[in-house]
């Protein structure tokens, strides 16, 4: 799962370290540049001597590590509201590529391998992405599933009431020229045509990642789906 | 929608090769170092031996921490000749002052090594008190792990 700057903001807070870190490699490189330095001065010396000091010091090693956490309960439960939304969602998604069974999806011989979910734009926008493998046709199968509604629908909504407006310009035309009216010829291939596509509008909308490789959750070593996103988030 | 493993594009890995080394006897087996990273993000530093008999890789790989490499903004720049194309990775990041500066050589000092007159083989790395495959590169490439590289090969007194 992974968070964009602002959906983070929106529920998450930084906890940063009490004690101000020196770079260990900034140190190392100044550490270097007086070692290969025969004509380093007795104030380099000394410096470098303090740092070598400093990281001798077992105390050194005690540091405290940038984390963060949840900024209050109300976002806690508006999180695990979220969260159950989603994996309906997700449920939805793996249930329509026939997916419905969890401890076969879990199993190593699934082919359901990767998925990655991407939160974006205050927690309002969430796309899932899916690695699924294809054995019939020796390749992998990638799929996109965003939860909101996407440009690309309203898009092809467009593209559909244009090509059948301009259809019907056509039909109108060849009637003024004093052709046979070919209205009823031209409804009988355009109607099927409407029909067909609204069917796949309404039909979730998939659409293939190119490079979706990166940063996925491996899925065969989880559990439960549910279990592992909860798990995740508790673990933040 | 299927799309076969043939179309799908990968970023290519950038690879830098900075150190190299030949082991064994009867036959030499190459031990090469190399910087890897995407798009001038760094990853790592892969460390392997290239096997002559079974034709492949076999290894250590030091992650790193990214930003604790990163330079400093606004640090002095190399002046580089016409036509010379940088590289964001060196660029950008530490790894060439320190990795050129004797630290493939320290990186070396940890790997553990089975050396047999017909053959060699690169087990992993020393790390707390076990053999590993992977390892944190800021463990391996620290003050101290240095320091003792000057003490024991030149004699420092430090």
């Amino acid at each position: 799962m992974t968070l964009d700057e602002s959906s983070f903001a929106n529920y998450f807070a930084w906890i940063k370290p009490t004690n101000k870190i020196d770079n260990p490699i900034e140190d190392l490189l100044s550490v270097i540049d007086v070692l290969e330095d025969d004509e380093a001065s007795a104030e380099q010396l000394e410096a470098t001597t303090r740092i070598i000091k400093k990281y001798e010091n077992p105390e050194f090693l005690e540091i405290e590590l940038e984390s963060c956490k949840l900024k209050d309960s109300e976002k806690e439960k508006l999180l695990l509201e979220y969260v159950k939304k989603t994996l309906r969602e997700i449920e939805g998604v793996l249930q329509a590529k026939g997916l419905n069974d969890f401890y076969k999806l879990c199993d190593m011989s699934s082919k359901f391998k990767y998925f990655k979910l991407r939160v974006f734009n205050e927690f309002k926008r969430t796309s899932f992405s899916a690695l699924m493998e294809n054995p019939e046709k020796n390749g992998i199968d990638v799929y996109l599933k965003n939860f909101f509604e996407t440009h690309g629908n309203k898009s092809f909504q467009t593209t559909v009431w244009l090509t059948l407006f301009f259809k019907l310009l056509k039909t109108g035309r060849s009637r003024l020229k004093g052709r046979p009216s070919t209205l009823s010829r031209e409804s009988g291939r355009i109607l099927p045509w409407i029909t067909s596509r609204w069917n796949r509008m309404t039909k979730p909308h998939y659409s293939v990642l190119s490079q979706s490789y990166s940063s996925s959750i491996l899925l065969k070593n989880v559990k439960p789906i549910t279990s592992y996103l909860l798990a995740n988030l508790h673990m933040i | 929608m299927v799309l076969s493993q043939e179309f799908i594009k990968v970023k290519l890995l950038f690879l830098l090769t900075f150190f190299i080394d030949d082991l064994g006897q009867n036959y030499k087996y190459p031990v090469t170092s190399v910087l890897v990273g995407v798009n001038g993000y760094a990853l790592g530093v892969k460390t392997y031996i290239y096997d002559l008999e079974q034709c492949t890789e076999k290894g250590v790989f030091f992650y790193v921490d990214s930003h604790l490499w990163k330079k400093k903004e606004g640090a002095a720049e190399k002046k580089l000749k016409k036509n010379v194309v940088t590289l964001p990775m060196l660029e950008k990041y530490n790894f060439e002052n320190v990795l050129t500066r004797k630290g493939f050589e320290v990186i070396d000092r940890h790997l553990v090594y089975e050396q047999t007159s017909n053959r060699v083989d690169l087990h992993g790395v020393n790390s707390l008190r076990t053999v590993a495959q992977t390892e944190l590169l800021e463990n391996m490439l620290n003050v101290q792990n240095f320091v003792n590289y000057y003490r024991e090969t030149q004699d420092l007194d430090l």
